[in-house]
């Protein structure tokens, strides 16, 4: 079993009579890209400021590295990188001076790591440029050349891709799956973006209203979900009016010699013999996939509203 | 801790805010240097000392315009340039949000409020000495050096060195007095995500206390203000300042500062961060 590299347990944040993280409980393990997913105002950046330590929790306890965030902070943090929101940075100074600053808090780094992560993130070229001549983009990329500088074991992004253009979200998809594939970085990846976490990420935990409402690998909490099946038949009316007699099916739409069909997954193959037995052809039958996106909108509206 | 505060300082070096103030003070002194070699000012102390005593050269030196300087400054511009500065350190960070990347690093925020702090201290002690060692350099250069001459209830004539030396504690008392009101500004920066609010409070302070200081009703409270205690440089001049007297305004001052500083400490320790 991988070692346990973040961890929540009942975190509870309210402001005032609203409460933003309600019993939060989730745990990442080395080597996960974790998607910390939920629409905006559901509690994702204030969990991360309490896992940072920016935000004292009212009740329950933060990990990180096996460090409770409140009573060993700067051992949870050390080896922790972190954008929380959008990255900031002295905009009087360069990347590089910027850099410099923020490593000397972590007990400081050589030219060569700070050239590196720079390298990393495709910012060596403008490394002395003051940081308020940067785009948006690039202003994201050092956050997370920031992030990457205390040669982390974990890292924490918010959003990372907020605010930038089709390239540079795409970028930094990449540069997280090249972080955690070829530096073994854990990384927890809060985003309210679904395709985002699909394609980045192994394991998601779906936050709604402060509450965590799904938590597993991405595939298995597709696969969970699944229960849709198109079958292909010669008379899809037919074999629509056949499978309508049996309570366990549901046939949901029949289109283009398709025939959309919510069962069991047990039912499946009976519903198919069926079919067969009553003389019909049956070319195909393929499982729907239910995308992350689906899957989300019914948790959350199982579990909240999306704000 | 040296870390903390060797990066703090070179934040502030590299900040155009930090150099306002000198800049500012430097101009000031030029001009009012300039005045007063080319204008026709204090004609009337003049006329009032040659009714008594035979004038050689100028009482208007560079002891002079130290000693007149500080009467424009220790109000306005000083507490203003010190506010300026000591109410931004924090507040900068939280209203651009470097605050969040500084506190995810492994710094604990009690080191980030004392090297800030520190960053502070130099600051406005080298605003205002730096304005007394200017002053005097300029006003030698412009008018020459000698005696002070003041007038109060008849004519005080300082030598060099005692006037250099009233001089350097008047400057030393001012400095003390603009760190208590830096370190107030200091203090509301911490709960507050704009310079602004910080400047103003510690302005506001440092008004209000010289407008209750004439208040009859609150002549209680007359040896706990602020205005009260700095304004003792006046009399740093006449002799009539014990040590007592000295050792007394620079506790209450030092006094404002601790407390500024412990209420900001507790408030920045104990606050979420949410900019």
């Amino acid at each position: 079993m991988p070692d346990v590299v973040l961890e929540t347990i009942e975190l509870t944040k309210s402001f005032r009579k609203r409460r933003a993280v309600d019993e939060l409980s989730l745990r990442v393990f080395e080597g996960d890209v974790y998607g910390f997913l939920g629409p905006n105002g559901a509690g994702k950046s204030t969990t991360i400021r309490m896992l940072t330590g920016l935000v004292r929790p009212n009740r329950g306890t933060a990990r990180l590295l096996g460090y409770d965030v409140r009573a060993r902070r700067l051992d949870a943090i050390r080896h922790v990188g972190a954008i929380v929101e959008s990255p900031a940075f002295y905009k009087y100074l360069s990347a590089r001076e910027n850099l410099r600053i923020f490593s000397s808090l972590s007990g400081g780094c050589d030219r060569k790591r700070i050239d590196h992560v720079l390298d990393t993130v495709g910012l060596l070229d403008r490394a002395n440029d003051k940081v308020k001549t940067y785009s948006h983009g690039m202003v994201q990329r050092l956050g997370i050349a920031q992030a990457l500088l205390p040669n982390p074991r974990l890292v924490i992004l918010d959003e990372p891709t907020s605010g930038l253009d089709p390239q540079g979200m795409k970028d930094v998809r990449d540069l997280i799956l090249q972080l955690a594939r070829e530096q073994k970085i854990t990384v927890f990846l809060s985003s309210h973006l679904l395709h985002e976490i699909e394609q980045v990420c192994n394991r998601v935990g779906v936050i709604s209203r402060g509450k965590l409402i799904a938590e597993g690998a991405v595939s298995e909490l597709l696969r969970r979900e699944t229960e849709v099946v198109e079958f292909t038949v010669n008379d899809p009316p037919r074999a629509a009016e056949i499978l309508a007699r049996f309570e366990s099916l549901k046939v949901l739409n029949s289109e283009n010699g398709r025939l959309a069909v919510q069962g069991p997954e047990g039912s499946i193959p009976e519903a198919n013999r069926i079919l067969v037995g009553e003389g019909l052809a049956v070319s195909a039958i393929i499982p729907k996939m239910m995308t992350l996106e689906d899957l989300f909108l019914k948790l959350v509206q199982e579990g909240g509203h999306v704000d | 801790m040296l870390t903390s505060l060797r990066l703090e300082i070179r934040k502030a070096l590299r900040r155009s805010r930090s150099y306002i103030g000198p800049v500012a003070m430097s101009l000031l002194i030029l001009a009012v240097a300039v005045g007063l070699k080319h204008g026709n000012p204090f004609d009337y102390m003049r006329r009032l000392m040659e009714q008594h005593f035979i004038i050689t050269g100028s009482f208007i030196n560079a002891a002079f315009l130290c000693r007149h300087l500080l009467e424009g400054i220790t109000y306005f511009f000083l507490p203003l340039f010190a506010c300026l500065v000591c109410g931004d350190l924090l507040a900068s960070e939280a209203a651009d949000g470097t605050i969040r990347t500084l506190l995810c690093r492994p710094v604990t925020r009690t080191q980030v409020m004392v090297s800030k702090y520190l960053v502070a201290v130099v600051y406005v002690i080298g605003l205002t000495i730096g304005t007394g060692v200017l002053a005097y350099l300029v006003g030698a250069l412009i008018l020459g050096r000698g005696s002070l001459v003041l007038l109060r209830g008849g004519i005080w004539v300082l030598p060099e060195p005692t006037a250099i030396l009233r001089l350097a504690q008047a400057y030393g008392l001012v400095a003390v007095g603009m760190l208590a009101v830096g370190s107030i500004a200091f203090a509301v920066s911490t709960l507050l995500s704009n310079s602004n609010g910080a400047i103003g409070t510690a302005m506001a302070v440092l008004w209000g206390s010289l407008v209750i200081q004439e208040i009859e009703y609150f002549s209680a409270l007359k040896p706990y203000l602020l205005t009260t205690q700095l304004d003792l440089w006046r009399r740093l001049f006449f002799g009539s300042v014990t040590a007592h007297d000295l050792a007394r305004a620079v506790t209450v001052m030092l006094t404002y500062c601790a407390v500024s500083f412990t209420v900001g400490l507790l408030v920045f320790r104990r606050r979420d961060v949410l900019a």
